[in-house]
């Protein structure tokens, strides 16, 4: 998979590249509107992350081209303004996500992974870990093809925890994953705590490794290594 | 200091000067004409006793009560004559009436007579009556319509003062427009009216200015917010944590959090200020609500606290879906954070009524300082101080009433969204 993230901010661009690229992924960057154009133009990519504020032009106009030029790719927009009116227009440019600054690396981890999956895995939206298989499209969980019946919150957290597998995840980080921007009304990390601690009662009980490890005074991490 | 309006001030103080005015004035006429006719009437007695004296023939004189002469033995020297004032008994009318009296000691031929000749006083009592009734009726006459003139003159010609006062007190910083002004006749009230549209527009200008600034900050702090967190979540990989670190970065990590929702909060309040919603739909705010309640429901129950409620279908509301959105979720909010272990939530939802009703302990300010910026009752880690303050900007925009109250260990958040429209 070949990445294009798009952003000004030197140290933001990165943050973001080291994370995703720790994933395997190729990623490429460019920080001016003419840059990125010339990239869209030259070379061939699965998926952009694009911020909306460019010096030298918007984001909005490099999604409008890059839509015509890669029909097939997937578009996730990045921007410090929580502005409906540039989500809507974004999304109906074809973009197919849009996030808001500040964010956590994971959760951008994890919106990448879904559109991928999305656009180039239509045709098996499951993923698999040893003995668990995880339904993306059904929202279903087997262990040993069994399957665990979990809660919409603990099925968020468990799909959260497998796109960010061997990395930490900070329970904020989680808590702004299963409540976006209503996370600061329910600012409370027991609530995570409670979650995490049901998850894995329940993937135990079918006999699934106890994968989730808890990282003292940070959050959990998904290891199967 | 008592007050009073402008007008009632200008008619008091005329008519009062009118009334002193008035009575100076008919006092040293009255004064005036007294003394003049008193040196008529003496002047008269005097010429009537010569012309009488004239043709004295001697014999003793008494029409009384006008004229009297006497004999007298002796002469008093000269000098002894008098004016003055008398009263004499009236059998006929049954009264004493007033004269003037004039006693003069004449000598003719061998003999000394005492002459008194009087002129009553009555014409000068009915004149008297007369001034007090002309002054009564002309002073009652001018006082009424001085009122009535002072009155009208003075409505049409503050009417111009009276309107600019109306239009700054529906002056609003938040919708600004230019505060038209008519040229009036009088000069005052043009350089009035110059003034507050020039300061209001000065106002306007800064306030503007003001807020740009303040959304421009939390605009600016975004970036540098994004870039710290995305460190921290680079730094958590590192595998040779020790616990110090970690919990350092914990610490970080959770003060980034609350910096980051402290800067939305603020985004969103200069946001609403500055009219960024101002797209509306209809909403139906019972199904909004109960929409809400089941969300709540999770962490309500995880804190052991009971949410009870009574949801009425309301006739849809005309707003901003993410506002209304805002102001459910945050009192909600609010009433599951604030609240005691085991404690209640009352949500009711009436007749355009929405009120919320939560334990907790007694706040120790139990006025509505509570929606103010940043008020705190608690050093709570997790609030921003800024979610009911978000509230009362809502409920301004849309005109909604916000109230609350502290009863039996219960606090009382109520919006009146039907405000009888």
């Amino acid at each position: 998979m070949k990445l294009l993230i798009i952003e000004d901010e030197q140290e933001l661009l990165r943050s973001m590249m080291e994370y995703i690229r720790g994933d395997g992924y190729i990623c490429d960057s460019s920080s001016r509107f003419t840059d990125a154009l010339n990239k869209i133009n030259l070379n061939e990519y699965d998926c952009f992350v694009v911020d909306i504020t460019l010096p030298g032009g918007s984001g909005l106009d490099l999604i409008r081209h890059l839509k015509k030029v890669q029909q097939n790719a997937g578009v996730i927009i990045i921007s410090a303004k929580n502005s409906l009116d540039d989500k809507l227009k974004g999304l109906d440019l074809g973009a197919d996500d849009y996030l808001t600054k500040p964010f956590h690396l994971a959760e951008l981890n994890s919106r990448i992974k879904s559109v991928l999956r999305r656009r180039f895995y239509s045709g098996s939206s499951s993923i698999t870990l040893n003995e668990l298989r995880i339904d993306t499209e059904k929202h279903q969980v087997f262990v040993h093809n069994n399957e665990v019946i979990l809660t919409k919150k603990e099925f968020d957290i468990l799909l959260y925890l497998v796109t960010n597998k061997e990395r930490v995840i900070t329970k904020e980080g989680i808590l702004e994953h299963i409540w976006g921007d209503d996370s600061n009304t329910f600012d409370n990390l027991d609530f995570v705590y409670t979650h995490i601690k049901n998850l894995r009662k329940k993937l135990i009980a079918q006999q699934c490794p106890d994968y989730i490890r808890s990282i003292y005074g940070t959050g959990y991490k998904f290891t199967i290594q | 200091m008592t007050t009073m309006k402008l007008l009632r001030s200008i008619t008091r103080t005329y008519i009062i000067t009118t009334v002193i005015a008035l009575i100076l004035f008919t006092g040293v006429i009255f004064f005036l004409v007294t003394v003049i006719l008193k040196s008529n009437i003496d002047e008269q007695l005097v010429n009537n006793k010569e012309r009488m004296m004239r043709n004295y023939t001697g014999d003793p004189v008494m029409i009384f009560p006008f004229v009297e002469i006497k004999q007298i033995p002796v002469l008093p020297p000269r000098g002894s004559d008098i004016l003055k004032d008398t009263s004499i008994y009236n059998p006929v009318e049954k009264e004493y009436e007033n004269f003037r009296e004039y006693v003069s000691f004449v000598e003719s031929g061998n003999t000394s007579y005492m002459v008194i000749i009087r002129s009553s006083l009555i014409e000068q009592e009915d004149l008297f009556t007369a001034f007090i009734a002309v002054f009564g009726i002309s002073s009652l006459l001018l006082l009424t319509a001085l009122f009535f003139i002072t009155k009208r003159t003075t409505r049409t010609l503050l009417a111009p003062f009276y309107r600019t006062l109306s239009q700054l007190q529906t002056f609003s910083l938040r919708n600004l427009h230019a505060v038209p002004f008519e040229r009036t006749p009088i000069e005052e009230f043009n350089e009035l009216n110059s003034i507050v549209t020039e300061l209001t527009a000065r106002a306007g200008r800064e306030y503007t200015a003001l807020k740009e600034f303040s959304e421009n900050a939390s605009h600016e702090l975004q970036t540098p917010l994004a870039i710290i967190r995305s460190k921290l979540d680079l730094l958590i990989q590192k595998e040779n944590l020790d616990e110090e670190q970690k919990q350092s970065i914990e610490s970080i990590y959770q003060n980034i959090n609350k910096l980051t929702q402290l800067n939305k909060a603020l985004l969103l309040l200069s946001r609403i200020e500055s009219d960024g919603f101002a797209e509306t739909q209809t909403i139906d705010i019972a199904a909004e609500l109960r929409r809400e309640l089941e969300t709540f429901s999770t962490i309500a129950e995880f804190k052991n606290i009971t949410i009870s409620y009574s949801i009425l279908d309301q006739s849809p509301i005309i707003a901003h879906p993410v506002l209304i959105n805002i102001v459910i979720k945050n009192l909600l909010s609010n009433a599951v954070k604030h609240n005691n272990e085991r404690g209640i939530v009352n949500v009711r939802l009436a007749n355009g009524i929405f009120s919320v009703e939560n334990t907790g302990p007694q706040p120790a300010d139990t006025t509505e300082k509570l929606f103010e910026r940043f008020h705190k009752e608690s050093p709570s880690a997790d609030s921003t101080g800024l979610g009911l303050s978000i509230v009362k900007e809502i409920c301004l925009l849309y005109h909604f009433i916000l109230s609350y109250s502290y009863n039996d260990g219960f606090h009382r958040i109520v919006v009146t969204m039907d405000s009888g429209t």
